[in-house]
């Protein structure tokens, strides 16, 4: 992009500086301000021990020593990988098995399209408060309709064994249109004489599923784990309305953890290491997600170099 | 002509098949359907319909009850209000906010372009909690804590929003511009007059997206709003769930349906009126720089 300019003449118009600035500054003072600042007051702050009105004084790493050492750290931890291990199969799975039904030519699928993705536009907080309701153990629906075949009550938010899974079931239902919508644009970006080249040269449609629909879809799939990961890392409004965090922390989620030590209990440089930590989490998960697809990129180009000999 | 008959061919040999979808469709669309279906049925519903043992599908007296309660027993009317003035308030200065830098940025160049477009893109990718206590205590420090414009002005940095904008206004030709110099206009009318008015698709895609994050948005407001009178809808429903026991929570459901029924119409009547647009905006954001 860049090289493309620098060859030409750049014409006058395009470096108005006065434009320029009235232009550029007032969204990038806020970026600063509100973004990229922040970011870096973050790590300064895990530094220090302080809480709302004073700072007590530079502890160095003893915020990261006493997190470490800290149970509900590593609980925290603990559940929000089952979080993800519950939501993201699932999510990115479904979200494209689904996508795959509603592109075929099928009547009603934009009916069913428009109730898969509607969940999408609700707020965290409606999510949470109805499937607090649907999961009720005495007179939820859920439990009603389970009832009808012999199964049940199941105490769905109140007991350790299912609360994460009642968590991870609403935030499926909310999330996994996301998914669908994204993979359907994908979907129907892959050119249809394609499969049916294919289709005549007597692929069936799971030879055509895994040999064209998966490999073509792949830099989409990348993008929904990704997103995935990064989303369930920042888990919150669920568990905050559904649970509270409980029962006995089963269901404690990281950014609920910041919030708790940060605006319950005030201590501001120890809930900016809980997100230090999280960031840098996050920032691990997501390269292990890029060397992941990076890789299978490279042994599929060499396998594509073979098969155009 | 050979295509055509192999796939008439093959849709008579899958009858089958299609009966087996369709049956996966319509059973998936009742699943997805059904939550939606119980919020509103629910919220019309008496009290002893709430809590029975058996599945009571429709109300059989359906009632305002629940949405009387509503507003009787908390600022919900405030409530809103303060949702609908964080949202008009958003949506107008992250137009203005969002569309000027676009336009630099897709037309003009400066040493600094490429530096600003990765810190764009660096805010996007990094996880939003981050900068919560520091920005909580810059609202401290300049005294607008539990006021709208702290829920409002830290909102007016997201990046996706200029970068959606960005790709449309490089697609309008520079020759535009040009013709517009010459006839003695600045590039800020040109921008106002000429691009904006081009530009209508990606600006209202622009405008859903900052509508629906900022109508829904929890996490902020919940940290810097704490009496009744300045909190946003997310935020005053989840201190009710907040401040009920399981036991005593379950008298307020009715209710809550009811609010929850108030809450989503904004978002489900758009999405329901522009669904296009609405998958639109979610597919363009989702494609990065």
């Amino acid at each position: 992009m860049g090289s493309k300019a620098s060859k030409q003449d750049i014409p006058k118009w395009r470096r108005s500086t006065g434009t320029l600035l009235l232009f550029i500054l007032p969204f990038f003072i806020l970026l600063f301000v509100f973004k990229i600042l922040p970011i870096f007051l973050n790590f300064y702050y895990s530094l220090f021990e302080m809480d709302l009105v004073k700072t007590t004084g530079f502890v160095g790493f003893e915020n990261y020593k006493t997190l470490f050492n800290d149970p509900h750290f590593y609980r925290v931890i603990r559940n929000t990988f089952q979080y993800l291990l519950y939501v993201g199969p699932v999510n990115v799975v479904f979200g494209f098995l689904l996508a795959l039904l509603l592109n075929t030519k099928l009547k009603g699928r934009i009916i069913a399209r428009t109730a898969v993705f509607m969940p999408y536009v609700l707020m965290i907080t409606v999510i949470g408060i109805v499937w607090r309701w649907l999961l009720d153990g005495q007179h939820g629906l859920i439990n009603q309709i389970l009832g009808m075949v012999g199964i049940g009550p199941i105490n769905w938010l109140t007991q350790e064994s299912t609360a994460m899974l009642g968590v991870a079931i609403a935030s499926i239902w909310w999330t996994i249109g996301y998914n669908m919508i994204i993979y359907l644009a994908a979907l129907q970006d892959i050119p249809k004489d394609l499969l049916e080249a294919a289709s005549i040269d007597g692929a069936g449609p799971l030879r055509k599923l895994f040999s064209i629909t998966i490999p073509l879809v792949k830099n989409t799939t990348f993008f929904v784990v990704i997103t995935t990961v990064i989303y369930s890392m920042q888990m919150f409004g669920q568990v905050y309305v559904m649970t509270g965090g409980g029962p006995n922390y089963s269901t404690l989620s990281f950014v609920q953890y910041l919030y708790i030590k940060g605006f319950r209990e005030f201590k501001l440089g120890y809930a900016s290491t809980i997100g230090v930590m999280l960031f840098l989490i996050i920032l691990v998960l997501s390269a292990i997600v890029f060397l992941l697809f990076m890789d299978r990129d490279k042994t599929k180009k060499l396998a594509k170099g073979k098969g155009d000999e | 002509m050979m295509e055509t008959a192999e796939i008439n061919k093959k849709k008579h040999h899958f009858t089958f098949g299609k009966l087996i979808l369709y049956i996966v469709l319509i059973v998936l669309t009742v699943a997805a359907f059904l939550p939606l279906f119980w919020i509103l049925s629910t919220s019309f519903k008496e009290m002893q319909e709430i809590f029975t043992n058996e599945i009571v599908w429709i109300p059989e007296n359906p009632t305002l009850e629940n949405y009387q309660r509503a507003f009787e027993a908390y600022p919900l009317v405030e409530w809103m209000r303060n949702s609908i003035l964080v949202t008009v308030w958003t949506i107008l200065l992250s137009s203005i906010f969002y569309i000027m830098p676009a336009y630099a940025l897709a037309k003009m160049e400066f040493k600094l372009k490429p530096l600003l477009m990765v810190l764009m893109l660096a805010t996007i990718m990094i996880p939003k909690e981050l900068s919560a206590i520091p920005v909580y205590k810059m609202v401290r420090a300049v005294n607008l804590m539990d006021t709208t414009a702290s829920v409002i002005i830290p909102q007016v940095s997201e990046a996706i929003g200029v970068f959606l904008l960005v790709q449309f206004f490089r697609s309008i030709p520079d020759e535009l511009i040009e013709a517009s110099l010459l006839d003695g206009a600045h590039h800020w009318k040109i921008l106002w007059r000429i691009f904006v008015p081009l530009s209508g698709p990606a600006v209202s895609v622009m405008i859903i997206l900052t509508f629906v994050n900022s109508w829904n948005n929890f996490f902020w407001p919940l940290l810097v709003t704490f009496s009744e009178a300045s909190m946003t809808l997310p935020v005053g429903m989840s201190t009710i769930m907040a401040s009920y026991s399981e036991a005593s929570a379950a008298r307020q459901y009715g209710l809550l349906m009811a609010m929850s029924v108030i809450a989503s119409l904004p978002t489900v009547i758009v999405f329901l009126a522009l669904q296009n647009k609405f998958v639109e905006a979610v597919t363009s954001s989702s494609i990065k720089g």
